[in-house]
């Protein structure tokens, strides 16, 4: 079929569409549905980001003109005591809530991952902390471990202890924060390794079996194994988390007593909102920020050696 | 419906070209078949006619309309996907009723054409039902219906029988022409089986590397194919194809000799299918050869017999579907023989060819250099 | 070999009977106690416990709870009860607790609703639609996922005090309408679909957003679940933005309210324990009730997130 045959066959064909074209590029329609999403986001997420930069070499208040103190703030920082002891308490913070959650989660999930009776009161006895809010959860461990009234002395002295002090003791107040968001987060990390272990194949721990490992040595061998990349994902999550700790402090201790509890966020927090140290706050973010992104890729990498992917 | 010098490129470096300026005319009412090996343009000409594809340069007009700039719902097409493509959320019903009611037509419309159209293809009793309750063949039969139902002006078809096993396929493809006779709407229907193609279309346009090499009526393409691909490709198994030499008016080719006055001198395609192939002493004084069977393949009511003879093959570039050439001077035939046969592996075979389906091509273009070769 | 098949007959057969739970342990049902009590019996207790004293110090007199010990509250069920009326009457009328519930229950649905259609919108056209600088706006956004708050709140305050939203419910909703968790999330799920499904919607007569709203939402429910819950919960919980947006009582969350009455109530126990069970009621009602989303959606958001 040639092509003048084609162009003769149609001598009279509507030329329609430029509009068509226009309006209904995927380019137009792509834009269209992005905008909400490119307004928002670039307004309080892009622009602020540059804001902030901007903020952290100014001494700024927030009331009077800001002044351009170059990296004044950030080489304040590095001689600041009281920010590298927020940063000591931190990490110390996340060392004992990282792990602990992680351990802890395991066992559970693994006990939880089997027919039992009573397993729907077991599970939404371990969830229901997800759900409950941080100013929840640290009222009512404000009010367990209240030094003259709370329940928890009391059974200490039942038991022939001495009543502690709790959140009113600088040796003991920050343990105490790391019990209670242990509380507060580990049904969120039993929630991803149950969902891990579901996908494990029974097939693989029958396998096992037949090839005579014992139950211990097949899950040690077998399904902790494929339980790996849920481990690096929760480490990963859980870390992010415990160095922006702030609302269960806020709320039971305020940074104290003797600034015990005060770890880095909340020190930013007395910074900028107490102190009016706009900028000093904003520079501390910005550390903050960049000590989250080499702890996550410092965990990827160490991940990467030891966690096996089933692709 | 028209395809003036339809041209598609997508973006790389150097940008792919899929489609070479295609140029197809469509008879109202006609159903043709696009055949080609995968990757060969097929699927991206049907994408462009749907307005899945965006054509580079080039109009497609369908009716009185160039339709090439607009949007596939303004289009007046309805298409059959390879995986069914149905609505998940959605009762049969409801996906038969989709369309019509993209298209605002009035509900009690709807009730009726849906009820009409589920009974013509026999699925009146799954109108409740949701995809994943159907089975292939009842799924095939709701994509059609909804395409159906429509009353489109151009029916778009995409490898539709692919994910049938072959029982159902050949059924469905007899149901598919049966609704389009009598549905009488124009359809392009996109394949890579050449047998399929063969039965369904009115006409077949075969295209390989986004060119189209020939259009023409199932007979056309299989008997007078206008070049060495389109006489490799139709058919299975596919036609020898032998290395030759034009002199003086004959043409050689291993043990071959093919009287062909008209043949200029040089290099040749020689070309015969395996069913005009039959062992010498049924066919005497014709052009012969002697093969060394290697394979037997008995279908009780034919045999497939392959082997290697004196000579050279010629590769013409489909995915695979030639026998590998053979080292030194062998090359790889099949034959395709009448009834049982006694043939053995290792065997010596004496075959003649039948003159009338004799085929030869140019060597360097691979054009047809007759329909046929007087012996 | 024998035990293996046994206990795999065993286990089928298990599947075959209840097939409810979420989640199901390969593990077969046994004949005696299984060991696991031990373990599991005592970690309830304790994730429990605080929930009960909470429940159990709102319906306590202010006298019960200035002793030592503690005593469980007396009089049961009578007195109990009128102490719980009491305390949570009191709660309710010495801080504006029903404003806050509106508050955030404005807030919540507005940014969950704000989120299943924005980030449903965006995550569909850089999953599927070929548009000029999509992959650079796709790449700027998982950054903006990674920024921790800390980092934008100041800069944040700063704009929604140009915009005079600052101490209005504005300042709560408008900037977390969007989420780039959420618009990742529905990306990556829709980057899994068949693309078929829509080219068939298109040529059926569906306009892009038609074959949005009318072909995939409809069938996404999981996703859709799961960014909606992580919102809701997320958004329901917050506190450090609440608490450096708002200032006047009348527009506090519950969350923010709830902290502001311990400031006012620390030795009042009964009536902030009181006030503490209202703020959590509404979550945890909608949690066990829906608690196989909830799982469900915590596992996929970590999953992929």
């Amino acid at each position: 079929m040639s092509t003048s045959d084609a162009a003769a066959t149609a001598p009279r064909t509507l030329r329609a569409g430029r509009w068509d074209r226009l309006l209904g590029s995927e380019s137009t329609t792509g834009w269209l549905f992005v905008s909400p999403a490119v307004l928002v986001i670039g307004l309080f997420g892009v622009a602020p980001i540059v804001w902030s930069i901007v903020l952290s070499f100014q001494s700024n208040d927030l009331v009077t003109p800001a002044t351009w103190v170059g990296m004044a703030n950030y080489k304040a920082l590095l001689k600041d005591p009281m920010f590298a002891a927020s940063v000591r308490r931190t990490i110390v913070y996340t060392l004992l809530f990282v792990p602990i959650v992680t351990v802890a989660a395991l066992a559970v999930a693994v006990a939880l991952n089997r027919r039992l009776r009573g397993m729907r009161f077991y599970r939404t006895a371990v969830f229901a902390p997800v759900v409950t809010s941080t100013v929840a959860t640290a009222i009512m461990f404000n009010w367990l471990l209240d030094p003259d009234f709370g329940i928890v002395n009391a059974l200490l002295v039942k038991l022939g202890l001495p009543a502690q002090g709790f959140f009113q003791s600088p040796s003991q107040a920050l343990y105490c924060i790391v019990v209670m968001t242990v509380w507060g987060w580990l049904g969120f990390a039993v929630i991803i390794y149950l969902a891990a272990l579901q996908g494990v194949p029974l097939e693989l721990m029958e396998a096992a079996a037949i090839d005579g490992a014992t139950r211990w040595r097949a899950f040690r061998r077998v399904q902790l194994p494929l339980l790996g990349p849920a481990t690096l994902f929760l480490v990963i999550w859980l870390s992010i988390n415990a160095l922006q700790l702030f609302d269960e402090i806020y709320v039971t201790t305020r940074g104290g007593p003797l600034s015990a509890t005060t770890v880095v966020v909340y020190y930013l927090y007395q910074q900028a909102f107490q102190l009016f140290e706009a900028g000093y706050a904003t520079a501390i973010a910005y550390v903050l920020f960049l000590g989250i992104l080499l702890l996550t890729v410092v965990q990827l990498l160490i991940g990467r050696k030891f966690v096996y992917y089933r692709s | 419906m028209i395809l003036d010098k339809v041209r598609k490129e997508f973006p790389g470096k150097p940008p792919m070209v899929a489609l070479e300026g295609l140029d197809l005319t469509i008879a109202d009412g006609e159903l043709l078949i696009l055949v080609g090996p995968s990757g060969c343009g097929k699927t991206t000409a049907l994408r462009c006619v749907a307005g899945l594809e965006q054509p580079t340069s080039g109009r497609v007009v369908i009716g009185d309309r160039e339709v090439q700039d607009l949007p596939s719902r303004k289009r007046d097409v309805a298409m059959v996907f390879q995986n069914y493509a149905l609505y998940p959320h959605l009762t049969v019903y409801g996906n038969l009723a989709f369309g019509l009611k993209e298209h605002h037509v009035p509900k009690p419309d709807i009730d009726r054409r849906v009820r009409e159209m589920a009974k013509m293809l026999g699925i009146d009793r799954l109108l409740d039902r949701r995809p994943a309750q159907l089975s292939g063949g009842q799924s095939q039969r709701v994509a059609m219906g909804r395409a159906l139902v429509r009353e489109p002006q151009v029916f778009l078809l995409d490898e539709p029988l692919s994910n049938l096993d072959a029982k159902l396929r050949g059924q469905m493809r007899s149901e598919i022409l049966q609704m389009q006779r009598r549905v009488g709407v124009t359809s392009l229907y996109v394949t890579h089986d050449q047998a399929e193609a063969m039965t369904l279309g009115d006409r077949i346009a075969v295209i390989n590397g986004g060119v189209l090499q020939q259009l023409g009526t199932p007979e056309e393409v299989f008997r007078r194919p206008r070049n060495a691909f389109v006489a490799a490709f139709m058919g299975t198994p596919s036609m020898n194809l032998l290395r030759g030499t034009a002199e003086d008016g004959t043409v050689s080719a291993g043990d071959l000799r093919v009287t062909a006055a008209w043949v200029a001198n040089g290099p040749v395609i020689v070309g015969f299918r395996p069913e005009s192939l039959a062992p010498a002493e049924e066919a005497p004084g014709v052009p012969r050869l002697e093969m060394v069977v290697d394979v037997v393949e008995e279908l009780g009511n034919e045999t497939l017999v392959y082997g290697d003879v004196a000579g050279e093959i010629a590769t013409v570039t489909i995915d695979a579907t030639l026998p590998a050439p053979l080292e030194g001077s062998r090359a790889r035939v099949a034959a395709r023989l009448k009834g049982f046969s006694e043939v053995r592996r290792g065997d010596r075979l004496q075959l003649a060819v039948r003159d009338e389906s004799m085929h030869l091509f140019d060597a360097a273009t691979g054009e047809a250099l007759a329909a046929r070769a007087r012996s | 070999m024998s035990y293996v098949a046994v206990e795999r007959a065993d286990t089928l057969g298990a599947a075959g009977v209840s097939g409810t739970a979420p989640l199901q342990g390969p593990e077969t049902r046994r004949r005696r106690p299984s060991g696991w009590h031990l373990l599991l019996v005592p970690v309830a207790l304790l994730m429990i416990f605080p929930f009960v004293w909470l429940i159990i110090t709102s319906a306590s007199t202010l006298a019960e709870t200035r002793v030592f010990p503690p005593t469980l509250p007396a009089g049961f069920p009578v007195t109990w009860i009128q102490n719980l009326v009491h305390n949570y009457r009191e709660a309710w009328t010495q801080a504006p607790f029903g404003r806050w519930v509106l508050n955030t229950t404005i807030v919540t649905f507005t940014v969950v609703i704000g989120n299943l259609a924005f980030c449903s919108l965006a995550g569909y056209a850089l999953a599927r639609l070929r548009f000029f600088g999509r992959t650079a706006l796709f790449l700027v956004i998982l950054a903006t996922l990674m920024v921790p708050f800390q980092v934008v709140m100041i800069p944040v305050l700063l704009i929604c005090k140009y915009l005079g939203m600052v101490d209005t419910l504005a300042a709560l909703v408008v900037p977390n309408l969007v989420t780039p968790f959420g618009i990742f999330l529905l990306r990556q799920f829709f980057k899994t679909l068949p693309v078929e499904i829509e080219e068939a919607a298109r040529i059926d007569g569906a306009t892009r957003l038609g074959t949005l709203v009318k072909v995939l939402l409809p069938s996404m429910a999981a996703p859709l679940a799961t960014v909606g819950i992580m919102t809701m919960l997320w958004s329901w919980n917050d506190f450090l933005w609440p608490l450096i947006a708002i200032t006047s009582q009348d527009n506090m969350t519950l969350q923010l309210g709830l902290s502001s009455f311990v400031g006012s109530h620390v030795t009042n126990w009964p009536v902030l324990m009181a006030g503490t069970v209202m703020t959590q009621i509404p979550m945890l009602l909608i949690f066990l009730v829906a608690q196989r989303w909830f799982v469900q959606s915590f596992a996929s958001s970590g999953v992929k997130g």
